[in-house]
């Protein structure tokens, strides 16, 4: 039994990482100086040194990647011995959780149409580590446009063409990470991106509807995790006057489940 | 003392609980390698925090994409809760001396699918869409999918749902065509700033034949491209042909 102190596998990792580093760092070119950085006139050979800093430091990071794949993959591969005989997992009764399920609550900018509250569902899988599929629901109430409100004309929907309600099928991918609150509160995040495509039905028709986004997942436990999402969705209107494509910014806090 | 429907009560409780605390025990085995690596989170990136050693005991509490959470006791008697991946089941043994088994995740698990769910985008004639179709396997050649396709124009919104029948050619190579063969309905609706008529809905049923191929391409995912020749059946004279071209992944369980 070893403890945290000598994690052995860890810190060779480590170590090779800074060996890595040290021997690529060019010996040839200038030492990059933070001076020139700071003074006003950014002379030429300073920028071509940033710039064969930032290539060279580009092009080994694949290679120290790599290695730390082939380190953390030869330690979970361990040698199958063909002589055990061997039982299923499945035959056990483990709990999966790979299916996310929340609720969330925002704002949306519904654009002619002012900010208004938006409150919707969501439900996804995670297919493996990184990748999610997600559908979503959203309803909100588009508010009066900047005319509608100056010119106290007639208005130009009506109620029921305010309700702005979409849903759409979402692919996400996560960039696994943590967050350290204090020394010993951490907790395991996920910055996510994603892309997707759906239907929104607002001011008397439904429109084809994109949507990409980016957001921030923080696993409280392992099963609950708050969400905070960004998103834009894009369609072609013609509500007010000639076609164009709007976009519709929401942000929302979501709260999920794994289950 | 207590009374006798109390007792009864209690020990009915008591009796229904029993399943689930059985339901609840957790598998416990043992490592057989030299050390096995413990995650802080299910996934390759998050870092090593703790090595259980040979010959030390594990519970299995529950699975997330391939990754599973375990408990152990530190030398120092803290328990001491990660996650573990996969491979490294094979790693150890139960109670009984026997192997443990994970889940293979590779093709094999695609072979002894039940479900697909599908989401496709591409084009009904020149109308963006988006289909979404889910897939009872029925056995290796044949699955019945039932589709559901939205396509919303600038002039009318089409929405489409069909059952249909699928057949893969060759279900044990990763790449393989199909053809599909259903029946439908499509309903029409003109956008409401060209008429002003009220929901004015066109109904008809449709035949449609698709083909298509699919590709295995990782850890539960497939890839799919298809053509859908659906023929509507429209209370006019003429019958109208849609052509729809898709693209889109696949999933399975």
């Amino acid at each position: 039994m070893q403890n945290m102190k000598d994690k052995q596998p860890l810190n060779s990792i480590v170590r090779t990482e800074t060996i890595q580093s040290t021997i690529l760092q060019p010996n040839s070119l200038p030492p990059f100086t933070l001076p020139s950085l700071n003074s006003t006139s950014l002379n030429s050979t300073s920028i071509t040194t940033l710039f064969a800093t930032l290539a060279i430091l580009l092009t080994t990071m694949p290679s120290v990647g790599h290695t730390q794949t082939q380190q953390s993959a030869r330690s979970n591969a361990p040698e199958i011995d063909p002589a055990v005989e061997r039982r299923s997992i499945d035959e056990f009764d483990i709990d999966s959780e790979n299916v996310e399920i929340g609720l969330f609550a925002g704002v949306i900018s519904i654009e002619d149409f002012g900010s208004d509250t938006l409150l919707g569902a969501r439900i996804g899988y995670h297919i493996n580590e990184n990748f999610f599929i997600e559908a979503s629901y959203g309803q909100s109430t588009a508010g009066e446009t900047s005319f509608e409100i100056l010119s106290g004309g007639a208005p130009f929907l009506t109620d029921e063409e305010r309700d702005y309600i979409y849903y759409d099928l979402s692919v996400g991918y996560n960039f696994n990470g943590e967050v350290f609150v204090t020394d010993s509160l951490v907790f395991n995040t996920d910055f996510f991106i994603t892309l997707g495509a759906g239907n929104t039905d607002f001011a008397g028709d439904e429109r084809f509807t994109v949507s990409a986004g980016v957001g921030y997942r923080l696993l409280v436990t392992d099963y609950l995790s708050v969400r905070i999402d960004v998103r834009d969705h894009i369609f072609n209107s013609d509500i007010i006057g000639d076609e164009k494509s709007v976009h519709n910014l929401s942000g929302a806090l979501s709260l999920t489940v794994f289950f | 003392m207590l009374k006798p429907s109390i007792t009864i009560l209690l020990m009915s409780i008591s009796f229904l609980l029993l399943p689930i605390s059985v339901l609840a025990a957790e598998l416990r085995v043992t490592v057989t390698t030299p050390f096995i690596n413990v995650h802080s989170g299910p996934a390759d990136e998050f870092p090593v925090f703790h090595v259980i050693a040979q010959s030390e005991k594990i519970d299995i509490l529950k699975e997330r994409t391939g990754w599973y959470r375990v408990r152990t006791v530190s030398n120092r008697n803290e328990e001491i809760e990660g996650w573990i991946h996969k491979d490294s089941l094979t790693a150890t043994v139960l109670p009984d001396g026997i192997g443990l088994k994970p889940p293979s995740g590779g093709f094999d698990q695609y072979l002894s699918r039940d479900f697909e769910i599908s989401l496709m985008g591409g084009v009904l004639d020149t109308t963006n869409a988006l289909t979404l179709t889910g897939s009872w396997v029925w056995n290796q050649n044949l699955s019945v999918d039932a589709s559901y396709t939205q396509a919303l124009g600038d002039f009318s919104d089409n929405k489409l749902w069909s059952v249909r029948m699928r057949h893969t050619f060759y279900p044990f190579r990763k790449v393989s065509p199909y053809l599909a063969l259903g029946t439908g309905e499509i309903r029409t609706s003109p956008n409401a700033n060209l008429v002003q008529s009220g929901d004015e809905v066109r109904k008809s049923n449709s035949y449609e034949v698709g083909v298509g191929v699919r590709y295995y391409l990782t850890d539960g995912v497939l890839i799919k491209a298809e053509y859908r020749g659906v023929l509507a059946l429209t209370d006019r004279d003429e019958q109208e042909r849609l052509d729809q071209w898709l693209v889109g992944a696949s999933i399975f369980f």
